[in-house]
């Protein structure tokens, strides 16, 4: 019956392992999450990198046409204007001196629309066309070459974003050409996906976040935008943005339940194998009784008859002490004692196990009682040389079942001489308290550890291998002594000792 | 018009240039032996008898007239239908839009090219730019239009015009026809990024016509894509009549017989230019450019400048400016020049100035007057002076009867006509459809449209 015993802290064991198994698991579903999450957002970051690098190109594209346009720049304003009219996504164009001085369109004939242009470009030219890099250059463009010669320049005014392209002459002159705002967009456009089906709702926004562009399926529910790709130098302002839910979002929570339901059914799942292996044990230790039980019950009358003619040999040959026909004798009526003893128990336990050990009680004079089976014990404890000490002080009859409390005391002594043999003393002593009988066997033996005070009384309990190293025994004795002691309204309890064991037996018996 | 060519023939002008130019660049394969010139090229001046020893102000108007077209030698178009599909279009609009579309496309001929762009919130290519020869492909796609959303214009044009980008050649009537009943509210809305885009569109070759449906729609934003791409401009009220306007403005693309054109006028001594009447131009010095993306048959195209004159002495002639125009022609595929020029003679005589005064050229400029006057009220009330805009458009409407009374010109009555009836729907609900009438014809009579 140790099983359930062990059940409580092993129960605790696995809460303590399912809760470490869920805190795990939670941990790892978290960074699994994140991990996913990550994964996912690279993912359908993609897309949206794709069609940035798609309007980069755009710009890209730009750049040669833009170069030929101010690689030989016309002489005169009007065929300036006579090319600069043929752009189609660019229209207009500053020219400055290597001092700054604007050339073109020169101060003495524009055009109202070339006026507004100068008006409008002024952020980008009022504060010099030196070759300073704007902040916005492309670095990497620039870090490649070094001596480019032009470079983008945005800058601010009325709607939003303009685009130029700086151009540094070889003569020191600079150009600025203004790429048309709208036609920019358009172009920009075009460079996104048009299909409403193809992909997520997505949206190019400007500098102030507003919609510039909108494409993929509709929303049917706005969505928190956290996917943002800005679009390459020079439009770098300008970000595509798209909502991500991330479909980890349901896995990782998936997965976390799972986790946790393993964890759950672990832990129902070893609780069951606990409550099975327990109940296997005891069924197996039933068994084992039961088995033993009616073996004994087939030993036990034989065994009297054998213990009974080796008694009556004994008195009958009257041998001296030191004649080792006596003492063969001796060993024979010892351990026919013995056996009785073990199949005592071994009846008793298996009918308190049924509940049907019931006492007889009759007068019975325990101090009698105990030398009886002090006496009993006598060429066994001799051959141990275990010195027995009496003190006995309860003489008058008692209302006790002589055969129980033989039995209780028979099992204490018979256990002082298995495990306590080394310290060579056995003291057994009686009193009486009231209606009660006290009886105390002590030893000086190694003693019971403090931790199996109590254990030492479970069925089938024996402390570890080394006091039961060559001992036999049932492991029912204890169990048994307590058992008789309880029917007889008393206990049998171990008091706590400097050295050595001592268990004291109450027990409840009126004078008779 | 025709009143107006017959008062053109009626006073001869002083300096009538007429040059049917020699090919110069080629800029297409030759298709067919051109059978004469597709413009002609006329310009007058408002008073070829300019007054003496005093500085004195003088119209020039320089004509472009396209040569009648016989049937068969219409030219191929390349038109993109951009269709909102807002939610506003839900309903009998959508119905008639669709309606409107597919018979357009089925008088397209299989040489056309055609491509279908709807927009709301987004943009989808129902079709992308193909010939007109699988009919039925295109009919399903019109048909599987539903309206919803917002309406991102700007989208629909840009998506529409690189669809037409596609096949963009010159030879084809290049076109975007943009129908809408509402507002831009995705994307670059106002009238400026519109009018700017439309400014690009029309350096490639590319016209956007607009068509506005019913009285919900930015009649501003809508009338300045038009402007600055040079495409037609139709406020539909009803949209039972989408279909007529579908038709005109195939009918009217397939009547393009000059492309590409480039009018410049170099004002000589003593002669300033001060502003240009009418359509945009750019005044640079003494020079005066314009471009026009197409001039359809029979249409006559003119650009009207006032200039300054510096006082003369009597009998001196003074060339006022040379004109040249180039142009592609669309039946030859090849780039063709026109050019001619203007004088005034200097006289004492005050009667003998008056006397030659040429009266079509200062019809032109009254009209053009009267419009900017025109437009000047519709601001005008925009800021809530209706009281202010009322008097304008009745001063307006008064000196337009004054000029009707010396001029004899119908058309002249016709505007005095427009503007009494501006001025009496200048508040409540009538104001909507009003200012939507007013922008349409203040652009039809600057650019001097077909319809």
């Amino acid at each position: 019956m140790r099983a359930p015993r062990l059940r409580l802290p092993l129960v605790l064991l696995a809460l303590l392992a399912t809760g470490l198994a869920v805190f795990t698991g939670l941990r790892l579903a978290g960074e699994d999450r994140r991990r996913v999450e990550a994964e996912w957002r690279r993912l359908s970051q993609a897309p949206l990198e794709g069609h940035a690098r798609g309007v980069g190109a755009l710009l890209t594209d730009r750049v040669a046409p833009l170069l030929a346009l101010t690689d030989d720049l016309p002489n005169t304003p009007d065929e300036l204007r006579a090319r600069l009219r043929k752009g189609v996504w660019f229209r207009h164009a500053l020219v400055a001196d290597a001092e700054g001085r604007i050339v073109f369109p020169p101060a003495a004939a524009r055009s109202a629309a070339e006026t507004e242009f100068l008006e409008r470009s002024r952020p980008a030219w009022s504060r010099g066309l030196t070759a300073e890099a704007p902040p916005d250059a492309d670095a990497t463009a620039a870090a490649d070459a070094p001596a480019r010669s032009w470079q983008w320049r945005t800058w601010y005014w009325g709607p939003g974003l303009h685009l130029g392209f700086l151009r540094a002459l070889p003569d020191g002159r600079r150009v600025l050409v203004e790429l048309d705002r709208s036609r920019l967009l358009a172009d920009v456009m075009e460079r996104l996906p048009a299909d409403a089906a193809e992909e997520p709702a997505s949206r190019l926004v400007d500098e102030a976040g507003r919609d510039l562009y909108v494409w993929g399926a509709p929303e049917s529910a706005p969505a928190a935008e956290s996917l943002d790709v800005p679009l390459p130098a020079p439009l770098s302002n300008w970000h595509l943005r798209r909502a991500s839910t991330p479909p980890a979002d349901a896995g990782a929570r998936l997965g976390l339940w799972a986790g946790i339901a393993a964890a759950l059914a672990a832990f129902f799942g070893g609780l069951l194998f606990i409550h099975r292996e327990s109940a296997r044990t005891v069924r197996e230790a039933m068994q084992r009784v039961t088995f033993v039980n009616q073996v004994s019950h087939e030993l036990k009358t034989p065994l009297t008859n054998i213990r009974m003619y080796a008694e009556m040999l004994d008195e009958e040959l009257d041998l001296s002490p030191d004649d080792p026909a006596r003492r063969h004798l001796g060993v024979v009526i010892a351990e026919s004692q013995r056996l009785s003893r073990l199949i005592a128990n071994i009846l008793t336990f298996a009918r308190s196990q049924r509940q049907h050990l019931t006492l007889n009680r009759t007068p019975t004079v325990p101090d009698a009682l105990v030398r009886q089976v002090v006496e009993g014990f006598a060429p066994a404890l001799q051959a141990r040389g275990i010195e027995v000490s009496l003190d006995l002080q309860a003489p008058s009859p008692r209302a006790l079942d002589p055969d129980a409390v033989g039995q209780i005391l028979g099992n204490l002594i018979g256990n002082v001489e298995k495990y306590a043999s080394a310290g060579r003393w056995l003291g057994v002593s009686a009193r009486v308290e009231d209606d009660r009988v006290m009886l105390r066997v002590s030893d000086r033996g190694p003693g019971i550890p403090a931790g199996a005070r109590e254990r030492v009384f479970a069925p089938f309990e024996r402390l570890d291998d080394r006091l039961t190293e060559g001992v036999s025994g049932t492991g029912i004795g204890l169990t048994i002594a307590r058992e008789l002691a309880r029917l007889h309204g008393g206990d049998v309890c171990l008091l706590p000792t400097e050295v050595g064991a001592c268990f004291e037996v109450t027990l409840t018996g009126a004078a008779a | 018009m025709k009143t107006r060519l017959a008062l053109l023939t009626a006073l001869a002008a002083l300096s009538t240039l007429l040059l049917a130019a020699a090919p110069t660049a080629a800029f297409g394969p030759l298709a067919t032996v051109p059978e004469g010139p597709p413009l002609s090229l006329e310009t007058r001046v408002s008073t070829p008898l300019a007054p003496a020893g005093q500085t004195s102000t003088a119209y020039v108007k320089v004509q472009l007239t396209g040569r009648a077209l016989e049937m068969a030698a219409r030219p191929p178009v390349n038109v993109a239908l951009v269709i909102d599909k807002s939610g506003s279009m839900q309903g009998v609009k959508m119905d008639r839009a669709k309606e409107a579309a597919i018979q357009a496309i089925s008088k397209l001929s299989p040489q056309d090219i055609v491509s279908i762009v709807t927009y709301d919130t987004t943009v989808s290519v129902l079709a992308p730019a193909t010939k007109a020869s699988d009919k039925a492909t295109l009919f399903d796609a019109v048909r599987r239009i539903h309206a919803g959303g917002d309406t991102a214009l700007f989208a629909g044009v840009s998506k529409g015009a690189a669809e037409v980008r596609k096949f963009l050649e010159r030879g084809r009537v290049n076109r975007v026809l943009l129908l809408s009943d509402g507002l831009a509210n995705v994307g670059p809305s106002t009238p400026a990024d519109l009018g700017a885009l439309g400014a690009s569109l029309v350096r490639e070759g590319i016209s956007v016509t607009t068509f506005g449906l019913g009285l919900g729609y930015n009649e501003d934003l809508m009338t300045e894509l038009a402007r600055q791409s040079d495409g037609n401009h139709a406020f539909i009220e009803d949209a039972a009549n989408l279909s007529q306007f579908f038709d005109l403005e195939l009918g009217t693309a397939a009547a393009v017989v000059a492309q590409d054109v480039q009018l410049r006028l170099d004002c000589g001594d003593g002669v300033r230019p001060v502003r240009v009447l009418g359509r945009p131009a750019d005044i640079i010095g003494r020079s005066v450019t314009t471009s026009m993306n197409q001039i359809y048959a029979r249409q006559t195209q003119h650009l009207l400048l006032e200039v300054e004159l510096s006082p003369g002495a009597p009998n001196e002639r003074r060339t006022l400016a040379t004109v040249s125009a180039t142009y592609g022609n669309l039946g030859s595929r090849v780039s063709e020049s026109l050019s001619g020029d203007v004088a005034v003679t200097f006289t004492s005589d005050r009667m003998a100035v008056e006397r030659a005064t040429d009266q079509g050229v200062m019809i032109s400029a009254v009209e053009h007057i009267a419009n900017e006057r025109n437009a000047l009220a519709v601001s005008m009330r925009d800021r809530g002076d209706v009281q202010q805009a009322r008097q304008l458009l009745q001063q307006n409407a008064a000196w337009l009867d004054d000029n009707h009374t010396r001029y004899k010109a119908p058309s002249l009555e016709r505007l005095k006509n427009d503007n009494e009836e501006d001025a009496q729907n200048l508040e409540g609900e009538n104001w909507n459809r009003q200012r939507k009438t007013m922008r349409k014809k203040q652009l039809k009579l600057e650019l001097q449209q077909m319809y």
